[in-house]
This record gives C-alpha cells, sequence and structure tokens, in this order.
C-alpha cells in the first residue's frame, strides 16, 4: 500500500494550517472542501438518530481517507485536527486516532 | 427489536436463499459486540433494522447514508468506511457494495473493536453475499508516524481560507515546465524518457509499510448502555397554542371579571329592567336587596337601607350613547351619564364616613369601556369592600409610586399617575376602587417603553393588586 500525500492539518477560525506532512495549498484546499462537505452529511445523520453533537468524522475511500475530529477542550489551541491522505482505502479508526 | 423490512431473494438458478440468516448472525453480532444497534442496507433497501429507534428514525438514518454512498459515488470515488462520533454515540458504516452495514454503539473510545467486530461478520458472509474477497474487507491499518516519515518536509504554515481552492500559479508554472521538458525529451527519446519518468515515479511515491489486521477479534467491552433515542423535540407551536388557549381561559376571567363580575352585570339589567316596569319604591328596594344576594355588592347589609331615588331607575345605560373616540372621552361620557347615581353614592358614604368622593372610576382599556358603557355606573360604586376603600387607594398608590420609581424618577411617577388620573377624571382628593386598580396599572405600565421592564413591572403590579384586592 502506497501514500502519496499524508497531511495533518489544524483548523483556526476559518484557516486550515498545515501542521505535518505535505501540506500546500492545494491540499488545505482540498481538506477544507472534503472535511466541510463530510461535516454537512455527518451532521443530517447525527440528526436523523437525535444526536446533534459532533465530534469526528472518518471517511475511507479507495482513493484515500479524510479524518478530522473537533478539539475536546480549550487546551487544545485548534478548532478542530484533521487528516488527509491519499493511496487506498484505511481502517476508518486508524484514521481517527491519527488525528489524536 | 429485530425488524426485517425486506426479505430480499436471491439465486442462482433454483438455487433461492433469504437474507434471513445474515439478519440472524447480525442480531448475534450485535449481542455479543453489545452494539446499541444494526442496520444492514442493500441497494439502498434496508434489509433489516435491529435498532431501539422508530421507524422513521431508522428510515431517515438509511436515507442519510444513500446520500453519503451517493455523495462519495458521484464525486467518482467509492466509499469503504465511515465513522461518525456524536455526543451521545457513534456510528461505523461499512460499505461493501451493493451492501451497507451500519453499527450503532455508544463509546467512540470502542470503535477499534467494533470495526473488528464489522470487518470479522463480513469476512464471514462475504461468499454467501458474493461481496470482496475476505482479505479485501479488511483494510490495512493508518501509521500516521510511519506516513509522514517518508512524506515530504512540512510546508510552511501558509493559512487558506477553508473551503476555497485558491489558484497556485507557482506550482502550476513549475509543473508547466517540466511538462514541457518531458515532452521534448519524449520526441527525442521516447525510451529514455519513459524510463525516466518510471524512476522518477518510483521515487517520489512513498512506500508504506502497512500491516494488515492480524488481531484476532476480540468482545468489545462495552457498558450495556442503551443507545439514546433520538430526541422528540416538542413543537413549539404545540406548546404556544396550549399556553395560549390556557390563558385565554383564564386571562378575560382575570381582567374582566376582576373589575366587573359578569353576575353583577347580568344582576344589574335585570334590576333595571326590572325597574322600568311601573313598580312601587317597594318592589325596587326588595330588587335591590336581590344584588346583594347575588354577592356583587360584599357589604351586602348595607344596600337594603339605602333609600333609592326613584331617578335612578329612569336612568339609562351609558351604552346608548354614541361611543367616545378617545379612552379620556369615554370616562367624561359616563361620569356625565353617571350622574344619577350620585344618590345612591351619597347613601353610601353616610354609611362610611371616610369616603369623600363620589366621582366613578373609569375603565382604561376600550373593552373595559365597552363593558361599563353596558353597565350602569352605581353598581360598580356599590362594589364596595368591608376595608376603607380610601386607604386601600392611597396605599395602592404609594406602591405604583414605589414601582414606577424603579423605572422613573420618584417625581416623574408622581406626575405620571396625576396626569393619567386626569386624563380618566379623577380629581385630587378622589379615589380608584379596588376593581380598577388592574386597567389603571396596565395603563400606567403602557408608558414604559421597554418590553422586558415592562412586563417585569406587570407582573409585580399583579402581585400588588392582588394584595391589594385581598
Amino acid at each position: 500500500m502506497t501514500t502519496s500525500l499524508v497531511s495533518l492539518l489544524e483548523v483556526h477560525g476559518d484557516r486550515v494550517v498545515a501542521v505535518e506532512g505535505s501540506g500546500g495549498e492545494p491540499t488545505r484546499a482540498e481538506f477544507a472542501r472534503e472535511a466541510e462537505g463530510l461535516h454537512a452529511r455527518a451532521y443530517q445523520i447525527g440528526a436523523s438518530l437525535g444526536m446533534f453533537a459532533l465530534s469526528c468524522c472518518v471517511a475511507s475511500d479507495d482513493t484515500g481517507g479524510l479524518a478530522f475530529r473537533f478539539a475536546n477542550s480549550s487546551a487544545e489551541k485548534f478548532d478542530a485536527r484533521g487528516l488527509i491522505v491519499k493511496g487506498g482505502p484505511f481502517h476508518a479508526t486508524s484514521l481517527f486516532e491519527a488525528t489524536k | 427489536m429485530m425488524r426485517v423490512l425486506g426479505r430480499k431473494k436471491w439465486g442462482e438458478g433454483n438455487e433461492v436463499a433469504s437474507y434471513a440468516p445474515v439478519l440472524k448472525a447480525l442480531s448475534a453480532l450485535k449481542r455479543s459486540s453489545r452494539l446499541d444497534g444494526t442496520v444492514f442496507i442493500h441497494e439502498g433497501i434496508i434489509l433489516g433494522t435491529d435498532t431501539d429507534l422508530s421507524d422513521k428514525q431508522n428510515s431517515d438514518f438509511v436515507r442519510e447514508i444513500n446520500a453519503l454512498v451517493s455523495q462519495y459515488r458521484n464525486g467518482g470515488r467509492s466509499l469503504s468506511r465511515a465513522l461518525f462520533g456524536f455526543d451521545a454515540g457513534a456510528v461505523l458504516i461499512f460499505h461493501t457494495a451493493p451492501f451497507v452495514l451500519c453499527l450503532l454503539f455508544h463509546r467512540l473510545e470502542d470503535a477499534a473493536e467494533v470495526e473488528k467486530s464489522g470487518e470479522k461478520f463480513l469476512q464471514t458472509w462475504s461468499k454467501a453475499l458474493k461481496i470482496k474477497q475476505p482479505d479485501e474487507i479488511v483494510l490495512p491499518l493508518f501509521d500516521l508516524q510511519k506516513a509522514l516519515a517518508g512524506s515530504a518536509a512540512p510546508v510552511a504554515a501558509e493559512d487558506s481560507i477553508a473551503g476555497q481552492s485558491p489558484e497556485a500559479p507557482e506550482v502550476v508554472a513549475v509543473v508547466a515546465v517540466v511538462a514541457v521538458v518531458a515532452v521534448v525529451a519524449e520526441v527525442l527519446d521516447p525510451v529514455a524518457a519513459l524510463e525516466e519518468s518510471t524512476l522518477k515515479e518510483s521515487a517520489a511515491a512513498e512506500v508504506i509499510e502497512t500491516s494488515k489486521t492480524p488481531d484476532p477479534v476480540e468482545p468489545v467491552m462495552l457498558t450495556q448502555t442503551e443507545l439514546p433515542l433520538a430526541m422528540d423535540i416538542d413543537l413549539p407551536g404545540e406548546d404556544a397554542e396550549a399556553k395560549i388557549s390556557d390563558e385565554s381561559k383564564e386571562e378575560p376571567t382575570d381582567i374582566i371579571g376582576g373589575e366587573l363580575a359578569g353576575e353583577t352585570i347580568h344582576e344589574i339589567e335585570d334590576l333595571t329592567e326590572v325597574e322600568k316596569e311601573p313598580t312601587s319604591d317597594a318592589a325596587a328596594v326588595s330588587d335591590a336587596g336581590a344584588v346583594s344576594d347575588a354577592g356583587a355588592v360584599s357589604d351586602a347589609g348595607a344596600v337594603p337601607e339605602i333609600e333609592v331615588d326613584p331617578e335612578l331607575t329612569e336612568s339609562e345605560p351609558v351604552g346608548a350613547e354614541e361611543a367616545p373616540s378617545t379612552e379620556a372621552e369615554a370616562v367624561a361620557l359616563e361620569v356625565e351619564a353617571a350622574s344619577p347615581p350620585e344618590v345612591i353614592v351619597s347613601a353610601l358614604y353616610e354609611s362610611n364616613p371616610v369616603v369623600d368622593s363620589t366621582t366613578p372610576e373609569c375603565a382604561t382599556t376600550e373593552s373595559e369601556t365597552a363593558e361599563l358603557s353596558e353597565t350602569p355606573i352605581p353598581d360598580q360604586l356599590m362594589n364596595l369592600s368591608t376595608s376603607d376603600p380610601g386607604e386601600t387607594w392611597n396605599s395602592f398608590r404609594q406602591k405604583i409610586e414605589n414601582l414606577l420609581s424603579k423605572v422613573l424618577g420618584r417625581a416623574q411617577a408622581v406626575r405620571l399617575i396625576e396626569r393619567e388620573l386626569d386624563a380618566i377624571g379623577i380629581e385630587s382628593g378622589t379615589y380608584l376602587l379596588a376593581p380598577q386598580f388592574r386597567p389603571f396599572g396596565q395603563k400606567l405600565m403602557q408608558k414604559v417603553k421597554d418590553k422586558a421592564l415592562r412586563n417585569q413591572l406587570e407582573m409585580e403590579l399583579i402581585a400588588l393588586i392582588e394584595a391589594h384586592q385581598k
């Protein structure tokens, strides 16, 4: 299994900041776009179950994966931390663990 | 609660089977892994649900899952796995076309074990369901440290606005130059260019060793906790309507009944009707006694002793006159129309020497004006309590001054009360009766512009009035 892109990013307000990995502008923009779409869908899923406070999202497809979680407390100096990976589907929980 | 919504069948030739064994195994998985629920979908159709959710919630959930799968499919990708953590639970989604397996569990920390259980389940049933090979179902674990070790150095943190995808002109320019060089090289020596590009790709590719999931499936050590049901959101409209209906049932009795009791009005009307008939004075007096029996007059003992002036019986209701344009005019008209009752008032005040006024109080709203216009004024004045009404009024006025002083200066509050009393024809040295405290107080409260303050003052006003009407 190969990965052509790995990027660990953080969201501060409306800005995406690269923390580790290849965090160029296209990567950050892609992360923001993908995360926004996934977040919207996750909210709808949670609403259908009666749960409205989303804490994390992970999605893995045949081309890569995306994961992000919201800050647990104000001690974490970010609003959300996420990960974008290219190169094949991954174990969902391992993607989530990588955001910690 | 196991629901088999769709009993799809498949088969090859004459061999036909149902999904019942799969759903049964799924139910066992739920028990063994202590899941909160399972949902099994085939091409967007629910095959079986085993959750504590209602049917509508299940269908809504499946609709959203289908939308998620479609969202990826429309983007040219195929969703493999998804995990959503919420405050009260988590959802893990396995997508192995054409099936979608959703596992609902309580603690996000147990996601790894639940995922292993789900993989194990799909591996077991992969052949029967004719999905991927068992090896393909188990996805590789992602190791961030290994991935980052082989990746490029971190890019200098240049922020980008979330949700936007600005152009990267520098990168585009470099790519364009490289592409031109590659094309030229390919024209000159295609074989060498192909080898060179292959080498570049292999060098650029970061090989990540990903371990398979060798760990055996372990039972999830979850506490037996029910998945919280969806919140029953009470429609605000229903509550509001219920409250409004309740209030509408209570408010009129509070407001109107407080000042002008319905029984009193009817009794008064009966009285006037009887008095219009050619009867003797004695009959009129006996009818006046009937008013006290009706409970409208609290000091009933004094009423029969009143010597009723015959002119009173001939007085017409105020409502026969033209409707006043303003409240002040209405008050003036009513005061004028109420001149005959002065005899009764004076007679009443003889038994109550503290009272030194004969001017009746007036309504402050149009509805109350209408009520008053239909009601002879003297009957309101007869509605006296045993306590001294003058002292009650002075006490109430002092309290309402204090109340208004919270938002106005003391002098302003006094002037406001005097001005309002003048507007309704209450002169200095006269007073309002207890039933008129509330409309008068509410009229004063209308002068307070701030709604929140006004509401608060009105609440205090009501308490004040109730204290004075006891």
